[in-house]
């Protein structure tokens, strides 16, 4: 056997080996794929909170775009939401009976850059328009979330305002937001599963 | 597949077997099962990994000693149940973690054959020691999104074995035995990644 042969065979063996490496996400369902990201301000007390009310449509972007809109997957999110909510003893109100709690629902497609990241609100002021809260001129304010994961491809983020408090705060402040990420997220059929996962790891969201 | 990468395997012992003149330089190749233990164990993968190999060659120098090289290679996974965790100040994500690790050492190895006498015995019995180093791969995902990370590390090994050959007048046999590898990865907050490892297959001459 000469030199090149020898080294040849380790090399040939390694690459046999590799092939018969077993695919992580090859093992994945379409469960096992999504993960639920929550996060909370701890100062929040939700038995200060009656009301609630939701927004009538979603929030796209799309590649830095954005707009409002209401399918049917939105539809099964918002209702959705809006069961998990009242099982938690809040009652839902129109926004214009000044509700406690306003809940913005989100659908993020492929985006070039972190937006999910601490720029989401800071950087944009929230992209749902805060004179549909009957706060115009305010800006969306609170803690700085989804530091974990930058975004690439799809999300859905549910986020809870405080409305109650915005006139003396100033701004209207995110004291919750909810993160689906993975496969099948944009399905009717995996909305309420989805904001159930949301919800359950947040116990303290809780009249 | 895993017929092509029998005849794969074959066609590479024929082909050495081919080249083989005499008995001082052999070859073996090993089906290797690893124990994961310390850290990989504790905080990667629990579960014994039956993907893996061991490639020896071996010059004898005397009948008591022989000296070589030996790669290796071992995939471990686990995917463990959704779980929440905090991944952040006020932050939880609930996911379903895979990890995915693969080892690849290259070590120099030696042998000690306390018999001597490899004409009159069948059986060989061996003491052996490795030193080297390690390719690590590491690969963590929560849901379908995750991470990976090289490392190189010093690695050793001990163990001890047998020969057997497969009659009185060949040069070829069975060979098994057990080892302890230690490698490095001083990565992330981890020990080192070792394992127990129980290896039986076959040695040819190749010179």
């Amino acid at each position: 056997m000469n030199s090149f042969q020898k080294i040849v065979w380790p090399v040939l063996f390694l690459l046999l080996m590799q092939s018969c490496r077993k695919d992580p996400l090859s093992d994945l369902t379409f469960d096992e794929s999504r993960i639920y990201v929550t996060n909370n301000d701890p100062d929040i007390n939700y038995t200060d909170y009656t009301s609630f009310s939701m927004g009538d449509s979603a929030v796209v972007i799309d590649n830095g775009f954005y707009y409002t809109e209401l399918t049917d997957v939105d539809q099964a999110y918002i209702d959705a939401i809006k069961s998990s909510m009242q099982a938690r003893g809040f009652v839902e109100v129109s926004k214009d009976d000044a509700p406690d709690l306003g809940i913005n629902l989100t659908r993020f497609y492929s985006t070039s850059t972190g937006i999910i990241d601490n720029g989401y609100w800071g950087g944009y002021g929230g992209y749902y328009d805060p004179y549909y809260w009957g706060y115009g001129g305010y800006g969306y304010g609170g803690a700085p979330f989804y530091t974990t994961y930058s975004y690439t491809e799809g999300a859905i983020t549910l986020d809870i305002l405080d409305l109650k408090n915005a006139t003396e705060n100033g701004t209207i402040n995110i004291i919750w937001n909810g993160l689906i990420r993975g496969s099948g997220i944009f399905s009717s059929t995996t909305a309420a599963g989805s904001v159930d996962a949301l919800f359950n790891q947040s116990p303290y969201i809780q009249r | 597949m895993k017929i092509k990468i029998s005849i794969l395997v074959c066609s590479i012992f024929l082909s050495i077997s081919a080249w083989s003149q005499q008995d001082r330089l052999h070859v073996s190749i090993q089906y290797n099962y690893a124990l994961p233990q310390g850290s990989l164990k504790n905080d990667v993968v629990e579960k014994g990994s039956g993907r893996g190999a061991v490639l020896d060659v071996q010059y004898k120098i005397n009948p008591l000693y022989s000296i070589g090289v030996g790669f290796g290679w071992q995939d471990y996974y686990e995917k463990f149940p959704r779980k929440e965790y905090q991944s952040g100040e006020n932050e939880i994500t609930s996911a379903v973690l895979t990890n995915s690790v693969q080892i690849i050492p290259v070590l120099a190895k030696g042998r000690f054959y306390p018999l001597g006498n490899e004409q009159k015995s069948m059986v060989q019995p061996y003491l052996s020691a490795g030193v080297g180093f390690s390719l690590i791969n590491f690969e963590q995902y929560l849901g379908q999104f995750g991470g990976s990370g090289n490392k190189l590390g010093f690695s050793w090994q001990g163990g001890a074995g047998a020969d057997i050959r497969f009659s009185k007048t060949s040069r070829a046999g069975f060979t098994a035995g057990v080892n302890y590898l230690n490698s490095s990865y001083k990565e992330f907050g981890f020990g080192n990644f070792n394992s127990i490892n129980i290896h039986a297959g076959i040695y040819i001459p190749m010179e």
